[in-house]
């Protein structure tokens, strides 16, 4: 296909033409080389001269010399330019960054000789240009590797304007998830529920996380893009093993940790590749905490205050990728992805009474497919299309084992939990009978208290949540190359499933104030679309696209459902270089569908004493934000660059609950919510050089807005007792609860070289030891302070701050060669100073600790409602408390103290703690 | 490109050395806490008999397991808001429950009361299951009911009372339910009436013995048998065989045998002056009853034939030598019952109120015995 057939605009109409209704993800997998091709010492241009990449033409340069691949798979790529009657030259390991153009120029020498080509070392520098647009900053594989970070999303964490999943305030759930090109997202209730995907970090090529002025291609999101590259297959067989443990150091620092992590991956016959990844954790303390010891002797906790028990996790995670070329133009890619977490949750009611204490497992599944085609890129403008296809499933269960876990090594227990009612749930059996294997529970016998308080035991609490989010989606994306415009266009569509069941007192039949199933069956569809342009004239590059988006719930209520939603959002970028630092400014409106729980009736616990009901509304439309974006990026020196990024988010449509009338639990969810993300980025980055790199990220934030929650009731409608009239609360922003003013955080790298050092019976111990640090400070994120009895005091919520956090996490690298192969061991440290951070208080308190005050007053209660005399053969009977040593626990004198002790074990904080100090000790081989 | 030999050789080189590193770190993991035990396998007070119970309800009704582990009886639990009797399980030498279910066989919402436990030898459970509503004084179901564990929640009826017998007679409740074999229950067919001594008195249920019957149940429809001859019956007690039963008569100090299948009837022992025998237990060679005390047999205007009986003495009887060993203990006893070991019985006892009292004509004061309506367990350990 050539201009001179097809032309531009035809084509570009064909294109549009392919798109139906469209999607909202499409992700860049790849990238682009670009640059210019001219004679060594002359200006003169090349124009005709081939650029091949990894020895297949990519593109001949124009009469201006200059040239453009498209479509190159992120990775270590080898490009070269030749002309007949020139040398050629090769740049060896140029590295392509997904969605980034890397500028590559060639000078050619004349040569009438046929001399051998001229290799080089790539001195490729993306941060001056202009291209990039997007605010992204990027993990590597290496990065993965080096640093003491062990998963993607602990290594997201890092990025500047992230506060655990929270990008640049917004709610858990605001970003999108984008792999390998194919948008992927738990529309269901990414706001509570998280992916349900994990992926082996040895399958990753790469990833970055995009804040802002993403490209029109993207959507699903309003606060960041997760983008992420898996690995290719190498040209040979390599592959890798790792175990890491933590067994070693017993005591605390023994966590009950094991780890298994395998790559293997190459060339398996006539072009076709394969490679496969698998990563398996358990963790006896899934969860772990820096909670002090509690100092009440009669607290098992005592003697071993930790791993906590019924606390463990289990996640199974694999990966295997299909690479089968075609032709030279045209490649089908074919993924595989499955995680699975299984997690007992320690829960302070079921402290005695372990086997009752809830459980969840959390699986899914991806499958993707994906054609790539290229045009011939010596006959005219180039065209490039994807076509993907994927389907994406996920499953969530919360309830009470059927049986006791049996663990086999470590935390695995190499089978899949089982829930009592499982098959009820995922049948979605709307009967109204207790579900079989549940009975009521009672107060613990087993505590050191005996008193009937707090404590649970002899059954669960009878809950049962199971929900499945499904999704089918297929996304076209075409590149179309005009000169130096590049012209993207495409869209998608997904069918979607959701089903869930919810049961509370299972163990009762529903009725006379008891719940009956919570069930929801519907299967929405979302569709999008997207055209966007970028040009580069000189050192301005301009982007300005258009993207589209709709979806509709496929309400079960249709007399409420109103059809399909439906939003355009604009996005523009201009770039320049000026005084050798590019500045970029960028704005863009955005738009995700809401998660598809809000149009479902929930039941929740709450504390926040506003209801706990909240009204399901398949009305409820798209949330937006437009964001506008002011950077700088500059290099200072040769090995470092900084960028300074000024942003400004509008966020509009948010879902919350929406008050009804003046009774609390009269609410539906709605599209009420507005605020404001104000923040200023700097980063500053010091590549590896010299045996020694660094980077530091710091963020100044502020985020607010009417609401933080789409649960939470912050402005009670009330009736005034004079007039009788309804009156509303006026809305008052106030900050979001992921608002962290104050986020630094410095990664630094060193590598000692491997003949330093001195030497030892052959062995030079520090030598080629690498190491990394991480240190990271934060400002504390908001809170509501309230009084004893729960009332807010006097204000807004998220009135008061938590305490600042800071951690120094350390990883210390050997390589090592054993018996022949390669590998390494390494120690890597988390928190390494054991600092006890505070990440959650309580509110009447402001502390971890309740008041005493609050525990006698509880204690007493506890009295009150259970004063009866507990005799000797009870297995309540405390021979301690019996002070007057007659075989019974009588009056308040005895079994008072027993109440408080109770109180006050209960009330002791665990996870208003944050990790302590980890370690593992790991191995790896490579091959 | 690398041949696939030489990467299994790498592969495999890989794994010996993983594997020795496995086996370097394969010390195991730190333990989490675990709840130390709160229970206790000692009595309060080891003094014979030893007093198993300190309850403010009634404790009653014991039977042991068929192993000798445990003792489950019921357990009158008067602080609860529906003040269910619960079924409880004490350890063979006494200490804290091991279980106490409760709520069955109606609910939360109902006075239900667990009685007569028969623990079968292999692992089923039949109880008496009575139901009344939180007000009310007279249980509105009476029901046999048969679980596949010695956890009662979720038995299945097998007999609701009352029924009409073969006999005429209408048996409207039961006690001391034991496994006759494992596929017969015997049980003592009783009548009751509730009535107040005095207008503001509190309501006092009179239950008499009826008969012996036999009860199969695995077939839930079928009609109980009644034991000829043992009209007025005042206890039973199986045999060494499903063949064999022991009984007691209202009014009678004898204790008789009886072989089912022939319908031939033994004395076996006479207590004669000791007085009334009723509750009898047989264990191997050796025989319990309750014995004398204050026990009355006398015509009820409403129930006809009945046996008064506020509890006795626990003798024990040897019954190959014929001997006679009265056991004894504070108060009175009722419902002794041996250990399958025949070294051990559990009975319920009485206490004896003895209430100092000024006598208006001789200005003389006396001392008003009487005996206590909540009974407690005691454990008797035989020579």
């Amino acid at each position: 296909m050539s201009a001179r057939r097809v032309p531009a605009s035809t084509g570009l109409l064909a294109l549009m033409g392919l798109i139906v209704l469209s999607s909202p993800l499409l992700a860049q997998a790849d990238g682009a080389v670009a640059g210019r091709v001219r004679e060594y010492g002359e200006e003169r241009s090349l124009g005709g001269a081939q650029v091949l990449l990894d020895g297949v033409l990519g593109a001949v340069a124009d009469t201006a010399g200059l040239y453009r691949i498209r479509g190159v798979r992120s990775g270590w790529h080898r490009v070269s330019a030749r002309l007949i009657g020139y040398r050629s030259v090769v740049l060896d390991s140029v590295f392509v960054r997904a969605a980034a153009t890397v500028v590559v120029n060639f000078a050619l020498q004349p040569n009438p000789l046929q001399l051998e080509p001229l290799v080089v070392t790539a001195p490729v520098d993306e941060v001056l240009d202009p291209l990039v647009t997007s605010t992204e900053q990027k993990i590597t594989a290496a990065d993965l590797r080096d640093l003491p970070v062990s998963s993607l999303e602990e290594a997201l964490t890092l990025s500047a304007g992230s506060v655990g999943q929270s990008y640049r305030g917004g709610r858990i759930g605001e970003e999108s998830f984008i792999l390998d090109g194919l948008g992927v997202k738990n529309q269901l209730d990414a706001s509570s529920g998280g992916l349900g995907l994990h992926i082996p970090p040895d399958m990753l090529s790469e990833a970055s996380l995009v804040t802002n002025g993403f490209s029109a291609r993207y959507g699903q999101a309003l606060s960041g893009l997760v983008n992420v590259v898996t690995l290719e297959p190498d040209t040979n067989w390599t592959g890798r093993v790792a175990y890491e443990t933590d067994r070693p150091f017993g005591g605390e620092l023994d966590r009950g940790l094991d780890r298994v992590a395998g790559r293997a991956g190459g060339p398996i016959a006539g072009g076709v590749g394969l490679v496969a990844a698998v990563d398996l954790t358990g963790r006896l303390d899934g969860d772990p905490v820096n909670a002090p010891a509690p100092d009440n002797p009669l607290d098992p906790r005592v003697a071993e205050p930790y791993p906590l028990p019924h606390n463990s996790l289990e996640q199974w995670n694999g990966a295997a990728k299909l690479v089968l070329p075609i032709t030279h133009r045209a490649t089908v890619r074919l993924l595989g992805l499955h995680s699975e977490d299984q997690q007992l949750l320690y829960d302070p009611a079921y402290k005695y009474d372990l086997s009752f204490a809830p459980a969840q497992r959390l699986k899914g599944d991806l499958f993707t497919g994906h054609i790539h085609w290229s045009s011939d890129p010596g006959r005219g403008a180039p065209l490039l299309i994807d076509l993907r296809v994927g389907r994406f499933s996920r499953e969530f269960l919360r309830g009470t084992l059927d049986r006791e876990v049996d663990y086999k090594v470590g935390a695995f227990t190499t089978s899949r939990f089982h829930f009592l009612g499982e098959d009820i749930a995922r049948n979605q059996v709307n009967s109204p009978d207790p579900i079989p294997g549940f009975s009521e529970p009672d107060f613990s016998l087993s505590t050191p208290y005996g008193v009937p308080a707090v404590f649970l035991g002899t059954a669960s609490r009878g809950d049962l949540g199971w929900n499945h989010f499904g999704e089918t989606r297929i996304q076209l994306d075409a590149t179309y190359g005009f000169r130096q415009v590049d012209l993207f266009a495409g869209g998608d569509f997904a069918a979607q499933q959701v089903r869930t069941y919810q049961r509370v007192l299972a163990y009762l039949p529903a009725g006379a104030g008891v719940p009956g199933p919570a069930i929801s069956a519907f299967s929405p569809t979302h569709a999008s679309a997207y055209v966007e342009a970028q040009g580069r004239f000189a050192d301005l590059a301009l982007t300005a696209g258009l993207r589209y988006d709709q979806f509709d719930g496929g309400s079960s209520l249709p007399t409420e459902s109103r059809g399909a939603q439906r939003n355009v959002s604009p996005r523009f970028a201009a770039s320049t270089v000026l005084r050798g630092a590019t500045v970029v400014v960028s704005y863009g409106r955005f738009s995700q569908a809401p998660d598809y729980q809000f149009l479902v009736d929930a039941a929740f616990d709450d504390t926040t004493r506003t209801g706990r009901f909240r009204r399901g509304n398949a009305d409820v439309g798209f949330e937006k934000a437009s964001q506008f974006e002011f950077s700088v990026r500059r290099r200072i020196t040769e090995a470092v660059w900084m960028r300074l990024g000024a942003y400004s988010k509008r966020l509009t449509g948010l879902v919350a609950s929406v008050p009804l009338g003046v009774n609390p639990d009269s609410t539906i969810f709605g599209n009420a919510d507005a605020g404001s993300v104000k923040g200023l980025e700097l980063l500053v980055d010091r590549e590896l050089r010299g045996g020694f790199g660094f980077r530091v990220a710091y963020t100044l934030q502020k985020a607010q807005a009417t609401s933080t929650d789409p649960f939470l009731l912050t402005r009670v409608t009330s009736v005034d007792p004079v007039t009788g009239d309804t009156v509303h609360p006026p809305r008052a922003e106030f900050p979001l609860d992921f608002d962290r003013s104050h986020s630094l955080t410095v990664i630094a790298r060193g590598r000692v070289p491997g003949d330093a050092g001195p030497r030892f019976l052959g062995v030079r111990p520090i030598g080629g030891l690498e190491a990394a640090a991480i240190f990271r400070a934060n400002s504390g994120l908001p809170f509501t302070r309230t009084a004893e009895n729960g009332d807010t005091v006097g204000g807004l919520p998220n009135n008061a701050r938590l305490p600042w956090t800071t951690t120094l996490d350390l990883l210390v690298r050997r390589p090592l060669r054993l018996g022949g192969v390669e590998g390494g061991i390494y120690l890597d440290i988390r928190n390494l100073l054991d600092r006890r951070n505070i990440i959650a208080v309580r509110r009447e308190t402001g502390g971890p600790q309740a008041a005493p005050e609050t525990i006698d007053s509880l204690a007493e209660a506890d009295y009150q409602a259970h004063p009866e005399t507990i005799p000797y053969e009870s297995a309540r009977y405390r021979a301690g408390a019996d002070l007057n040593h007659d075989g019974y626990l009588e009056g308040h004198d005895e079994l008072f103290p027993l109440y408080r002790a109770a109180e006050a074990d209960f009330a002791q904080p665990l996870f208003t703690y944050g990790p302590p100090r980890l370690a593992r000790l790991g191995v790896e081989l490579l091959f | 490109m690398e041949t696939l030999e030489a990467l299994k050789s790498r592969v495999r080189g890989a794994c010996a050395q993983l594997g020795v590193v496995l086996l370097t770190l394969g010390c195991g993991h730190t333990d989490p806490f675990t709840d130390p035990s709160q229970v206790s396998d000692q009595p309060f007070d080891p003094s014979p008999p030893v007093r198993l119970t300190l309850n403010a309800g009634s404790d009653a009704e014991a039977a042991w397991l068929p192993d000798g582990s445990g003792i489950l009886y019921s357990a009158a639990q008067s602080s609860r808001p529906d003040a269910d009797v619960c079924l409880a399980l004490l350890p063979p030498s006494g200490g804290s429950q091991r279980q106490l279910t409760c709520d069955v066989p109606g609910g939360p919402d109902l006075r239900d009361g667990i009685q007569s436990a028969a623990p079968s030898s292999d692992g089923r459970l039949a109880f008496l299951g009575t139901s009344s509503t939180l007000n009310g004084e007279i249980p509105f179901l009476q029901v046999i009911l048969l679980s596949p564990s010695l956890n009662p929640v979720g038995a299945a009826q097998i007999r609701t009372f009352p029924y009409t017998a073969s006999d005429g007679q209408v048996h409207r409740t039961a006690s001391q339910l034991r496994w006759l074999g494992p596929s017969l229950l015997v049980y003592l067919a009783e009548t009751f009436d509730a009535r107040r001594a005095c207008r503001l008195c509190p309501l006092d249920t009179i239950v008499t013995g009826l008969a012996v019957a036999t009860l199969d149940p695995g077939s839930p429809g079928r009609a109980p048998t009644v034991v000829p001859e043992t009209q007025f019956a005042s206890g039973v007690s199986p045999g060494d065989t499903p063949d064999l039963i022991y009984f007691t008569l209202g009014g009678d100090t004898r204790v008789f045998q009886r072989t089912l299948s022939s319908g031939s009837v033994q004395l076996i022992y006479d207590f004669g002056a000791a007085g009334i025998a009723r509750d009898v237990h047989v264990q191997g060679s050796r025989m319990v009853a309750t014995v004398g005390g204050r026990v009355a047999f006398s015509n009820d205007p409403e129930l006809g034939p009945t046996q008064w009986d506020s509890g006795g003495v626990v003798h024990l009887v040897d019954l190959a030598g014929g001997t006679d060993t009265p056991l004894p203990g504070p108060g009175l006893f009722r419902r002794p019952v041996l250990a399958p070991t025949s070294d051990r019985v559990v009975a319920e006892g009485y206490p004896l109120i003895i209430t100092p009292r000024l006598d208006s004509i001789t200005g003389i004061t006396v001392k008003d015995t009487t005996v206590g309506r909540n009974s407690d367990l005691y454990l008797f350990t035989l020579p």
